[in-house]
């Protein structure tokens, strides 16, 4: 049996807001706050537990109109997941 | 600048209450609530000092009554021991120096869309620029050598930002220890002869050629490091930066995540500066020639 693809789903406890022409994402419990480019904070909006890694790479490609953008979305939710930025799987 | 929420802080009435007998020996209650006023001149102030024997760390609390709301004890706090007989003068060094952050930071956690930043200002032009950096980094001096010319001020260690990117002065007495009382080419300041002028010398803005800003509009947020030897470099810093850094040096609310949020929608739009300098002249031309200020 096939194993369902993982959706990430980011916390709901973090800050996620815009300023001058970058997003911060901000982990009350760690105190960490990250800097996100236009990419990650799209990347981000998709995390929301309802689309995989491949459907949000889809959703991303789509936005900017490009393609093989894959091993970067990959590379940019594997940051947000060693950041421990979502919800456990 | 966002337009977020605005600030209804001149409603707010702030009761402060010690009991300590050698400090309402020196200062009586009307006093109290006068100098209260003079920090917070946009609020009613009233103060009640007991003489009574309660140990030389007195208990402190502060009230805000906020019309529509009624009233809320913010903060219990202790004042540092007096343990004898002091002056007047020495009394409002006393509260001044142990209650007028607590007592800021009381009102901006009262209200729900300021954050009170850990920086001094300046105003000109229609906008306030922040000199924000840790202690020692030369906020003061700076905040003078511009209040010294045609800038009005909004306080040389705290301010209060709004989330309509509006800055609110401080009032509070500008704090110049010895060597930059010197550097500036300062005399020493009448509050000396009341006693409350030990260094760090207390100056008032009119007697630093300045005044009292009105609430100002937030344009730049310059953070400041003093390097000897250096020669004044302003360099441009990403918002994110500069977010994280007042976050940082922060003196309210408590709870960062409402302090970044407020942070966020109070600075929008401003531009975020790194400045290192030496001395205070040439940081100050630095500055205005490019920001474009006129001094």
């Amino acid at each position: 049996m096939l194993e369902e693809a993982w959706r990430p789903q980011g916390r709901d406890d973090l800050i996620f807001r815009k300023t001058g022409d970058e997003w911060l994402l901000y982990d009350p419990a760690s105190d960490d706050i990250h800097v996100l480019n236009l990419t990650a904070a799209l990347v981000w909006s998709f995390c929301t537990g309802e689309q995989d890694v491949d459907e949000i790479a889809a959703e991303v490609a789509k936005a900017f109109d490009t393609e093989g953008t894959e091993a970067d979305i990959q590379e940019i939710i594997d940051e947000f997941q060693a950041a421990g930025l979502f919800f456990d799987e | 600048m966002s337009s977020g929420d605005s600030a209804t802080i001149r409603s707010t009435r702030v009761d402060f209450s010690c009991g300590n007998a050698h400090l309402a020996a020196a200062l009586p209650s009307e006093r109290a609530a006068a100098w209260l006023n003079t920090l917070l001149p946009e609020h009613r102030t009233s103060a009640t000092l007991e003489p009574t024997e309660m140990q030389p760390h007195s208990a402190v609390d502060f009230s805000i009554e906020q019309t529509s709301e009624g009233w809320f004890v913010l903060d219990h706090g202790l004042l540092p021991a007096v343990r004898g007989p002091i002056g007047e003068g020495q009394a409002w060094g006393v509260l001044e120096r142990a209650l007028a952050d607590r007592l800021a930071l009381g009102l901006v956690s009262s209200l729900e869309p300021a954050v009170l930043v850990h920086a001094g200002g300046v105003a000109a032009d229609g906008g306030a620029v922040l000199i924000a950096g840790v202690s020692g980094s030369g906020k003061s001096s700076l905040v003078t050598a511009f209040a010294s010319t045609s800038f009005s001020v909004l306080g040389d260690d705290a301010v209060v930002l709004t989330t309509d990117g509006r800055v609110h002065p401080f009032h509070r007495p500008f704090k110049l220890h010895e060597g930059a009382r010197r550097q500036l080419g300062l005399a020493r300041p009448a509050s000396e002869a009341v006693g409350a002028g030990a260094d760090p010398w207390l100056y008032q803005p009119e007697e630093l050629g300045s005044k009292w800003s009105d609430p100002a509009p937030l344009r730049d947020v310059i953070f400041a490091r003093r390097e000897p030897g250096t020669d004044a470099r302003l360099t441009e810093e990403l918002p994110a930066v500069g977010t994280r850094l007042l976050l940082d040096l922060g003196l309210g609310p408590v709870d960062r995540t409402h302090a970044l949020s407020r942070i966020i929608d109070g600075t929008q739009g401003a531009r975020f500066w790194a400045l290192r300098f030496d001395r205070c002249d040439l940081a100050r031309e630095v500055v205005a020639g490019q920001l474009g200020l006129e001094v």
